[in-house]
């Protein structure tokens, strides 16, 4: 198949960026939209353009690290799939492809594609986390944890922190992220003791990084590739609320 | 290892500051003060449909509101209070919002998102509109008053002499071009409410997994019901039902 | 100058040597911890556990990653479980079984000490995991469920979903995030380590590209730890994360770290077969999987091409279960991958290039139902559909072996210190406790194992003991290091061939899994040593890299990646040439019984390779260390 890109590219932090345009020609309908842009790259490269960069790693949608608004949804049109994890087959041939970068004040554009996410690693060093060191740790079947809220806790934590959510919000809100981590800790005995603490913590940062608040429009849900709930978004405010009026360990 | 500093409980002082401070805290202000607005808006429609019982009704049931004294003025404070306070988070929150994504997406697709969602600003600016006419009109009498020198006094069963509200209504909606003025801004604030019911329960945090489902279906419900409650008022008048 | 390799091995009896070793070992007093810098390469579970708990004991730690955040590591990846003798199942699991299990399952090429340690240890992990926070899968009653896995007849797989491998990490990560918090851990995202540095012969410190600036920098220490992963990607193909490279464990071995075993390397048996020219990575399916499905190819070569769902039962060949009837679907990593290789060599293989065999759950479904089935693996399938096109709930999946995980690394005693004083190496990147082959389940044990509960008390008795002079990164070594590097990026940008660095790397992939892949025999693997730097003449001749070396340049990125596997390949080869048994993940032609099993050399080979960089990468010098096995006898290792 043969595409038209039309790539977002921009030399650094500084320098305003523009779109370009770059035919894809002889497209296979089997490779995936990162394969399909390597492609695109190296013919870029050998005509002596510089290849376009963006962040991945895993390519098994998993490590979280691909990004990519593609035709005005981050991660394109495939529900609950990571960009690197698209295939072609889900475009046609002849298709104009708009590709963008996240964009958000608080992931500023590094390069072309790439943004920085830092934002989400600060977010979880002020409170995603245990407060226990390594060691002296009690049998793990020492306290029983039922299936349902083990499950619970997992849906919150299969996040990837791509970023997505942000990338979809009008508001450019990090919520969800921040929800999915206080769900995971909220529904685990070992995340009581640092409960109200993580929760106003999380969020301040959340808020001092210039993420947007949340709409409850629920887009992020529609383009989380591991489609985790608006739930964790509602948990995290009940928790918030709390913690921020009554609460005993803050 | 001591690394999380204990702080004392939070005094009022601190509690202010830090829901002031932050997004939740806005938007929770936002969340209250509109579930305060929207159970006033039930009471007044509660009141508006006894314009289908008659003049004798409606008109006791405005006089007894009028000769609350100083409750009524309570109230009117506590509902500019909580206006200012909706629009105030509003805006705040707004401002916020908009500083986050500094540079707009070429190409933007909504994929979730309800109508009424993302016209919330739209619409809310609409019906802040709406309102101040609706109090200049009905309130204040300075608008959309022709007419309303003809209408004497009603004299209530028990011989007191009252301002015709009732009447004062139905010539009004009369014109109908007031009368789809007014159903428009009810629509619009139907629209608000369609998103703004379950959002606000959602920002408290009301929601858990049990209850999201019926509250998702139940927030654009009331706002209909109250869409329909509102309109249905200036319709009746149009169609000739009341008179 | 010839190295002996003392590998610190403690005597006396195997049960007690880590409790013995530990009492010996010196200790930091705890207010001196924090004036010992210890810097620390990778943030997977190795490298993150291990840098969260120096720096909950109060060291000074620097912790350095490629990617834009430690959380992405690829143990992210794992998908299966991880391996604890807990016995939970009550089906007579103990330590010593899971030690006994990991030596015959590595085909006994690893040093019974180390796997010892590792058994002891790995019930720690799962409680120090839950008490983070880490949400396994649990049973109604609430207590931690388990799963079974290849290599076993016992369930001690812990899991949580069929994304173990990410729950651990964001378990290391949220403590390593804690710490960064606190200020204990400097963390530099996005920053790659391009050479060790070397004061007085010992590790001192390290050289990196911030690959954002494009700035090299130098970081001096008292310690240096190497968690860098494995070298899975010198075959260009593999299920290794695209970024994974050999970089800093080859810049270290040519400063002296000995590289052991680089043959080794294991080719998981269950991933989706290559498509198409395009393809840039392979994916793996959980070994999981095996435990519902079952490996078929036709009967006869004629019924190949047909319609799988047509193929009746009679002329299905379920050749592991009629190989290998005591473990059937669930032997050994290396076991499955071969036989696949000997059905596909014989003309049996599926799919494009006869290149496949079915895993099929139809039994399964039929047995538990599609709910049950959907539960335990819906994310696999449906990873599965959207890569292939294919539901694996009509259709049989077709799955071939890909390169997975590297045996091999820097070498490392008991103490997981290379030969080079304060270098320490954890986790894949050292090549200490899976022998010729891994068992699953056993690499998230093992890196968890390495950075929370064996590297903090080791490092502590080098700092301790080390006698060193503190460092700034002033010295000439730093200075000369820097310059080396600062040399070598220029030199990458002034090639300005026709070639881009991908095309390398596709092609030198191409060539080992060829001759150095699933099966090696001398004279491809002799090919392989004649081209291998012949390609690499051809590299610095005729690349082709854009841009400069003072910004965000992915180009220039690979091209050092890809030079050092140009180099490294070669070591490889020359590794998988002298190793004259077929042992694990390394199966050699010419070693092999009747029915095509893997032959050991007990008599000659068992030893370490561990090889010397010698100023030639052409000519390196081979070091022994022997393997002596105490406990457990080397024997046939039979799954029949």
């Amino acid at each position: 198949m043969n595409l038209t890109l039309k790539i977002w590219r921009q030399k650094d932090k500084a320098t305003p960026g523009k779109f370009e345009t770059y035919d894809a020609k002889d497209i296979s309908p089997d490779m995936s939209f990162l394969e399909m842009l390597d492609v695109v790259s190296e013919r870029a490269q050998a005509n002596g353009q510089e290849p376009c960069a963006f962040d991945h790693d895993c390519r098994e949608g998993i490590c979280g690290m691909c990004s990519l608004v593609i035709n005005g949804v981050p991660h394109g049109p495939e529900a609950a799939t990571t960009t690197c994890q698209l295939h072609m087959r889900k475009f046609k041939d002849g298709d104009n492809i708009v590709i963008e970068p996240w964009r958000a004040s608080a992931f500023p554009v590094l390069r072309d594609l790439v943004v920085d996410r830092s934002a989400f690693d600060r977010i979880q060093q002020k409170g995603g986390f245990v407060s226990i060191n390594t060691g002296g740790t009690p049998d793990g079947n020492a306290i029983p944890i039922s299936k349902k809220e083990a499950d619970l806790a997992m849906d919150a934590a299969s996040c990837i922190g791509c970023g997505a959510c942000v990338a979809a919000c009008k508001n450019a809100s990090a919520m969800l992220f921040v929800g999915a981590k206080v769900s995971q800790y909220m529904h685990l005995p070992q995340g009581q003791a640092e409960r109200s603490r993580r929760v106003l913590a999380m969020v301040e940062q959340h808020d001092a990084e210039g993420f947007g608040a949340c709409s409850n429009l629920q887009e992020c849900e529609a383009v989380c590739p591991k489609e985790i709930s608006v739930r964790v978004i509602a948990e995290m405010n009940r928790d918030y609320l709390r913690a921020a009026l009554v609460g005993t360990d803050a | 290892m001591e690394d999380a500093v204990s702080q004392p409980s939070p005094g009022i002082g601190k509690v202010i500051s830090r829901m002031h401070g932050s997004t939740l805290g806005q938007k929770a202000l936002m969340a209250v003060s509109g579930i305060a607005l929207i159970a006033f808006s039930f009471g007044h429609m509660a009141g508006h449909l006894q314009m289908f019982v008659g003049a004798e009704q409606y008109n006791t049931y405005a006089h007894f509101l009028q000769s609350m004294g100083g409750i009524k003025w309570a109230i009117r404070f506590g509902l500019v209070a909580l206006t200012f306070l909706h629009i105030f988070s509003a805006v705040q929150v707004s401002m916020r919002n908009r500083a986050a994504r500094p540079i707009a997406y070429a190409n933007n697709k909504w994929i979730a998102a309800s109508l009424g969602s993302k016209t919330m600003r739209a619409s809310g600016g609409i019906v802040l509109f709406f309102i101040g006419y609706h109090i200049l009109h009905f309130t204040t009498l300075t608008v959309g008053t022709a007419g309303f020198e003809k209408i004497p006094e009603y004299k209530l069963i028990n011989g007191l002499m009252v301002d015709d509200v009732y009447r004062r209504m139905v010539v009004s909606f009369q014109n109908p071009l007031l009368a789809i003025g007014y159903i428009t801004g009810v629509a619009l604030l139907g629209l608000h409410l369609s998103h703004g019911i379950q959002s606000s329960l959602q920002t408290l945090g009301v929601l858990n997994s049990a209850y999201r489902p019926f509250f998702k279906k139940l927030g654009p419900a009331l706002a209909g019901f109250l869409f329909a409650g509102f309109a249905i008022v200036p319709l009746a008048v149009l169609v000739g039902i009341i008179k | 100058m010839s190295i002996t390799l003392d590998s610190k091995t403690p005597t006396g009896p195997l049960a007690q040597q880590w409790d013995t070793h530990r009492f010996n070992l010196k200790l930091v007093n705890p207010a001196n911890k924090r004036k010992f810098k210890v810097i620390v390469v990778g943030t997977g579970l190795a490298g993150g556990s291990a840098s969260a708990t120096l720096a909950e004991l109060g060291y000074d730690v620097h912790t350095f990653c490629f990617q834009d955040s430690p959380r992405r590591a690829h143990s992210i990846a794992a998908q299966g479980g991880i391996n604890a003798a807990k016995n939970y199942q009550n089906d007579g699991d103990s330590v010593y079984r899971l030690f006994y299990d990991t030596i015959k399952g590595g085909d006994y090429r690893a040093r019974e000490s180390n796997v010892y340690r590792l058994a002891q240890v790995s019930t720690s992990i799962i409680d120090q995991c839950v008490a983070q926070g880490v949400p396994f899968a649990r049973e109604y009653g609430g207590n931690l469920s388990n799963r079974s896995f290849g290599g076993a007849q016992v369930s001690r797989t812990f899991y949580a979903r069929g994304q173990t491998g990410q729950q651990l990490l964001l378990g290391a990560y949220s403590a390593l995030s804690r710490q960064i918090g606190l200020g204990t851990v400097k963390m530099h995202n996005r920053s790659e380590m391009l050479d060790l540095v070397m004061v007085n012969g010992h590790a001192r410190g390290i050289v990196t590209r911030d690959l954002v600036s494009g700035k090299i920098e130098t970081f001096a220490a008292d310690a240096v730890v190497l968690a860098t992963g494995g070298y899975g990607n010198v075959f260009f193909l593999s299920t290794n994360a695209i970024g994974s490279n050999v970089t800093a464990t080859w810049r270290a071995h040519k400063r002296g770290a000995l590289f052991a075993n680089p043959c080794y390397t294991q080719i998981h048996p269950t991933c989706i077969p290559v498509s198409g020219d395009h393809q840039s990575k392979l994916t793996l399916m959980s070994e999981s999987l095996r435990n519902d499905g079952r490996v078929w190819v036709p009967l006869e070569k004629a019924d190949v091409g047909k319609d799988p769902r047509q193929i009746p039962e009679a002329k299905r060949d379920y050749y592991l279960e009629r190989i290998y009837p005591a473990f059937g679907n669930l032997v050994p990593r290396d076991i499955a991958s071969r036989a696949a290789k000997r059905m596909c060599d014989e003309g049996r293989g599926v799919g494009p290039g006869g290149l496949g065999v079915y895993l099929d759950f139809s039994d399964a479904i039929k047995r538990v139902g599609k709910h049950v089935i959907s539960e335990r693996y819906g994310n696999l399938f449906e990873m599965y559909q959207r890569i292939t096109d294919e539901s694996p709930y009509e259709v049989p999946m077709r799955i071939y072996p890909a390169v997975h995980y590297a045996m091999g690394g820097l070498w490392v005693d008991y103490n997981l210190m290379s030969n080079l004083p304060g270098l320490h190496v954890i986790g894949e990147a050292n090549f200490s406790d899976h022998g010729a082959n891994r068992l699953g389940a056993s690499a998230l044990m093992q890196g968890l194992a390495d950075g929370y509960f064996i590297l903090p008390y080791t490092i502590g008795n080098y700092l301790a003991t080390s006698g060193q002079k503190k460092v700034t990164g002033d010295e000439p070594e730093f200075k000369a290091a820097v310059a080396d590097v600062q040399k070598r990026v220029a030199s990458l940008l002034a090639v300005k061939g026709k070639r881009s660095p991908s095309s390398f790397h596709r092609e030198l992939g191409k060539l080992m899994w060829d001759n150095c892949g699933m099966a090696r025999n001398a004279k491809g693997l002799q090919e392989a040593l004649d081209r291998i730097p012949s390609l690499r003449e051809e590299f610095w001749g005729n690349l082709n890299v854009l841009g400069d070396g003072d910004s965000y340049n992915v180009a220039l990125e690979k091209a050092g990646r890809v030079a050092d596997f140009m180099e490294f390949a070669e070591l490889l080869c020359r590794d998988a040439l002298t190793r004259e048994e077929s042992c694990g993940g390394h199966f050699r032609e010419e070693y092999q019984s009747e029915t095509g099993e893997a032959e050991r050399n007990d008599e000659k080979f068992t030893y370490v390779a561990a090889w010397n960089y010698t100023g030639d990468v052409s000519k390196p010098e081979l070091i022994k260390e022997p393997l002596i096995f105490e406990e457990v006898h080397p024997s046939t290792r039979s799954y029949k």
